[in-house]
Parts: structure tokens; sequence; C-alpha cells
């Protein structure tokens, strides 16, 4: 697993999700298990219902990672809306 | 250097399609094109091993052909195998001869069984041990591709099974080409194959199973591990089963690849794999009504049915053995039935 | 331009076969074996029908059934081949009709042999080539094969029984015995 992809992604969504006051967190890469796992973050959000939809989120970093790494990966969002 | 060596030559045309055609005409191959086997590639193997070139591994069944170290290096060049995974196919050739995995019976019998080779340990990475998605076909690691396949022309060339001649076989299977995977074990959550077979964790193993092909499992309606067991426990416990032919349901091990993503969930109910195997065991039968009459007849006097008119698959809950593999799709497990009358063997990957 | 490279194949080595054992005399006051195996219900047949035509012709009988090739059940069966070779003085083994219990077949009959008694290994036919090749592969080319029908197992028992007197009397032939 390319991590320096990973993180290059987190960041691409993180500047996105910033828009809204946002932020998203790269927790860990682990290429022995696939997983990747992310955090958001909403600490200055006064709505956290308008930032970006969980499933729209998921989908949207899942594509970023994808564009930046090879072979099959476990996304995990921890989304405190969940 | 080339004086250590001391099995035959022959002069072939420098040209890869000479070489194949060389293969065919003297049937040494598989029937894919295979590499020169030269000096320089069998030395190169041969460094990767504390084994000397004419340390005899053993014989090799079914004409008990004399397998050398030199000798499985060069069929282990043929098939492409890089010198740092030649000792994996030297430990797959350990374990295949142990007695009880029965060599002499798999390489004579008309099932289509063929050892399977299981991999653990931190080399599979390095080496292209498929683990991964289409870790059984597809993923073309270049260790999983040739590992396999140079124990097969071992035991081809060496070992002289042929289908059709020494080898009875009615149908074959794939991994008569040679089949090597490894287990996923850092998405397990239970302890590897490799040590529940008794080595300690991180050890390069190979794992040979006398398996008669991949049955495919899918479920797309069911979460609950319970209900999946279940479901997977009957699917395996299928009528023809070879391990339904057996005197006592005693020999031969039926491993189950499961993915990561039903691992998990499967985890979550039995944190211990011995809980899973005694779920699995529990469910792993067929009522006696289930066969015909004659077939019934036969069961009965092999004393495989219980009082409650059960035949089970196999005597006991380790008899089932699961392992984690395969992609994050879900969905899917496979099975790899026994032969019946073998037992999986391992054995240590040794190095310099 | 040419390439030199190694032969993959093991050298063939033409080992001198062992002896094979003959009664050379009647089965009268001779102890015969006979080892059936659970799996062919067929077998079992013939060999119980062979049995009372031993008693028949003077002979006792020894008779054991084997059922694994590995565990400690497959060591158990070939343990008692091996206890059984040593109390018989010529043994009848079968059934070869798959390929490994053809295999297994020729190997407890390669047993009676290394005890110095006269065996005879039962095949079917479409496994004979293949029961040769096992006995010249365990250093035994002359071992003593009969050839029975194939496939054996499905046939009603008159069948069986009418096959098992056709080919009674070339089992005694075969070890070297008359009735």
């Amino acid at each position: 697993m390319n991590t320096e992809g990973v993180a290059e992604a987190v960041d691409e969504m993180g500047a996105i999700l910033r828009l809204d006051g946002a932020d998203l967190r790269l927790v860990g890469a682990d290429p022995a298990t696939a997983r990747i796992e992310v955090a958001l973050e909403l600490g200055g959000v006064d709505c956290a219902d308008c930032v970006m939809p969980p499933e729209l989120l998921e989908q949207m970093i899942a594509d970023a990672v994808r564009k930046r790494v090879r072979g099959e990966f476990e996304l995990v969002v921890r989304d405190p809306r969940a | 250097m080339t004086d250590v060596l001391t099995s035959g030559q022959v002069e072939v045309g420098d040209d890869p399609a000479a070489l194949y055609e060389l293969s065919l005409a003297e049937e040494w191959g598989d029937g894919v094109p295979v590499l020169a086997a030269t000096d320089e590639r069998v030395l190169a193997l041969l460094a990767a091993t504390p084994a000397a070139a004419d340390y005899v591994v053993g014989a090799l069944p079914p004409q008990y052909g004399v397998a050398t170290v030199e000798l499985v290096a060069v069929n282990a060049a043929m098939a492409g195998v890089e010198p740092a995974a030649f000792p994996h196919v030297l430990a797959a050739l350990e374990a295949i001869l142990v007695p009880e995995f029965n060599a002499f019976g798999l390489t004579t019998t008309t099932s289509s069984v063929f050892p399977m080779l299981i991999v653990n340990g931190p080399s599979r990475a390095a080496l292209g041990i498929d683990h991964r998605a289409g870790c059984m076909g597809g993923a073309a690691g270049r260790g999983s591709m040739t590992i396999g396949r140079a124990v097969s022309l071992c035991l081809r060339n060496i070992g002289g099974q042929r289908a059709g001649e020494t080898s009875r076989t009615v149908f074959g299977q794939p991994a008569r080409f040679g089949m090597c995977f490894g287990e996923w074990e850092e998405r397990s959550p239970w302890p590897s194959l490799a040590q529940r077979q008794g080595f300690p964790a991180g050890t390069d193993v190979v794992t040979v199973h006398g398996s008669k092909g991949t049955f495919p499992l899918a479920d797309i309606n069911n979460d609950d591990p319970r209900d999946l067991l279940y479901l997977i426990a009957k699917s395996v416990a299928f009528p023809l089963s070879n391990m339904f032919l057996g005197g006592s349901g005693e020999n031969g091990e039926l491993v189950i690849a499961i993915n990561p993503i039903w691992a998990d969930r499967f985890a979550a109910a039995f944190p211990e794999v011995e809980e899973l195997q005694a779920f699995l065991w529990e469910h792993a039968w067929q009522p006696i009504d289930l066969w015909p009459a004659e077939n019934q007849e036969i069961l009965r006097a092999k004393r495989r049915v219980d009082d409650d008119g059960k035949v089970a698959l196999v005597a006991r809950p380790d008899q089932l053995v699961p392992i984690v593999c395969g992609g994050l799709g879900s969905l899917h497990a496979v099975a790899l039935p026994s032969f019946g009358e073998s037992q999986l063997q391992s054995a240590e990957v040794q190095r310099p | 331009m040419t390439l030199t490279i190694r032969l993959p194949v093991a050298p063939r080595v033409d080992a001198v076969g062992a002896p094979a054992f003959t009664l050379d005399g009647p089965v009268d006051g001779k102890r015969v074996g006979l080892r059936t195996d659970l799996a062919w219900r067929s077998w079992m047949l013939i060999a119980a029908r062979w049995d009372e035509y031993l008693r028949r012709d003077g002979a006792s009988t020894l008779a054991i059934q084997t059922a694994a090739q590995v565990g400690k059940e497959g060591a158990d069966d070939r343990a008692t081949v091996d206890a059984w070779s040593d109390r018989v003085d010529c043994g009848i083994v079968g059934l070869g009709t798959c390929g490994s219990c053809t295999s297994f077949s020729v190997h407890d009959a390669v047993t009676l042999e290394q005890h110095e008694k006269p065996s005879v290994v039962v095949v079917c036919s479409e496994f004979e080539t293949h029961a040769r090749n096992m006995a010249r592969f365990l250093g035994h080319p002359d071992l003593k094969v009969l050839v029975l029908p194939y496939p054996l197992e499905a046939r009603p028992d008159d069948e069986l029984l009418r096959i098992a007197d056709e080919y009674y009397p070339q089992a005694l032939a075969l070890l070297g015995a008359s009735a």
C-alpha cells in the first residue's frame, strides 16, 4: 500500500472539508492489513448536518484513495455523526 | 562451481520456443513454456538453501524417483522460482514426503486430489505469495505461480506422476499445474494455521493439504455469523464428499478459506478458533436418509451413522480447518475438501 | 547458438526385483490369509466365497479387514497386515478397484512377499497396469496379479458369486497351489 498516497488523499479531502469548518485526520494506514482508518473532525463546525453526508463522504474518500493506491483496501471512517 | 552439479545435461537451441518444444517432446513439462535450467540458474537456487546439492530430500512416489536438492532446483528453475523462494519448494516436498500425507495414495488415486500449498510467515509479500484478492488464482504473484508449479514438476519429473499412466486420476484439477497461496495472517482474528500446527508466530511455514479442488461458497442474504457458519457446515458436508467414503471419518481435514470481512464477523461470535470449529462440526453432517438405500447400507456397515441417524463428515472438530485469506469483497468462502486418506502436514522453510 | 540445460528427471535405477514366492503344493493343510477392505462390498462377498472353498479344500483361513491408509487406523492396519503375514502360509489381498486402494493392496501383498510368503493381489481390469507398475516401483515386478472384471461394485450378489466361482481356480494357480 502506498501510504504516502493515502496521506495525500486525506489531505485532498481535508481541504474540501475545511471549507465547511470540518477536517479529516488520518488515524492509520496499515499495508499489512490493508486497513485505512480516518476520522472526521467537526470541532469547528456550527452545523454538523451541513457537512458532507456520511455515505457521500466515505465514497469520496475512497475515490481519492483509489486514485493513488493500487489494490484493495478497507476504509474505516470514524464519523461522530454515525 | 558447476562441478557440484551431477544431473544430466542436454543441448537445446537458444530460443524459448525450442526449449518449449523439447519439453513437450520429452514430456518434462506441464504443457506450458518452461525456463531453461542453466547451470547459472540452478546454482543460484542452490545458493539459497543450506542443504547440499546432493542431499536427498526423499523418494517421490509413484515411481520413487530420488529427489536430490539439485534435481529439485532444476525443476524449480524450469518453473521460474526465484532463489529466495526455493526453500519454500523444499519445505513443501519435505511435508509431502511425511508418510501421513500419503503421497503414495494421492499420486495414484482416481481422485482429483493434489497437494495444495498454504503458506504462512513474513516472506509471503516479498515473494509474491498471494494471500489477498485472487489468492487462489488471478493475482498472479510470482511466488504463487512458480512455487506450486515447481512442486508439480517435481512430482511429474522426479516422481513420475502422469495422468492416465501412473496416476489414475479421472479428471485431475487446475491445482495440478501447481497451487500455492498464503494465509492473510494479519487479517485473521485467530492464530494462524502455522501457529495452530505448532510453529512460532513469524515463522515461514509451508503446509500441504491433499485437496480435491476448490469448492466455492457464497451468500448475499445473511450477515449473521452463526447462520453463515451453519450454511457453510451443511455445504461442505455434501453427500458425494470423499470424506464420507472413509471407514471412520478420522482421517483428513477440510480447509475452509474465509474472507477477512466474514472472519471479523465470525470472530465476534467465536473469539476462539476452537469454538468456531466446534460449531462447524456440530452442523457438518447429513441425515442418513439423504442417501439411497445402497449407500445407506455401506455407511451403516462402516459405522458412520450415529444413534440419531446422523452421518458426520469428520470425527473431530479439529479436522475442520479455517484459514483467512482472499479479498475484501466479502460474500464468499472456499472449501478445500480433503481426499480423506491424507493428513495435512507442515514444514518450516530452512534458509542459509 | 545453443544452451546447455540440466535434465529434470530422476535417473531410472534398474533394481533387481525381489523374488516372488509360490506354494508349490496343495492348499490342504495350509493357512491361507484373506485380506479384504471395508470399502468394497463386492470383494467382501467374493472373499467370503473363496474362504468357504479354501476350507472345503482343506486349508484353514485367516481373514483380516483393512479400512484406512493413514492416521492411527492406517498405522494399525499396516501393523495388522504385517502380523498376519507372519502367521499365514500364503495370502490373497484385495481389492484394487481405485487408484489408492490398488496401491495399498499391492503394498500389503508385497508385505507378504517380504515375509517370504506367496501372495496374490486381486485387482479389477481397469487397474491392472497400475497394479503391475506399483509392484515394480516397490521392487516386486513379479508380484502375482489376479485380474477381475471391472466394475464390480454395483453388480448383484449372484453375479459376484459366479465371478468368485470362475476365478477361484486362477487364484489357487497364481499362488502355485492346487485344490
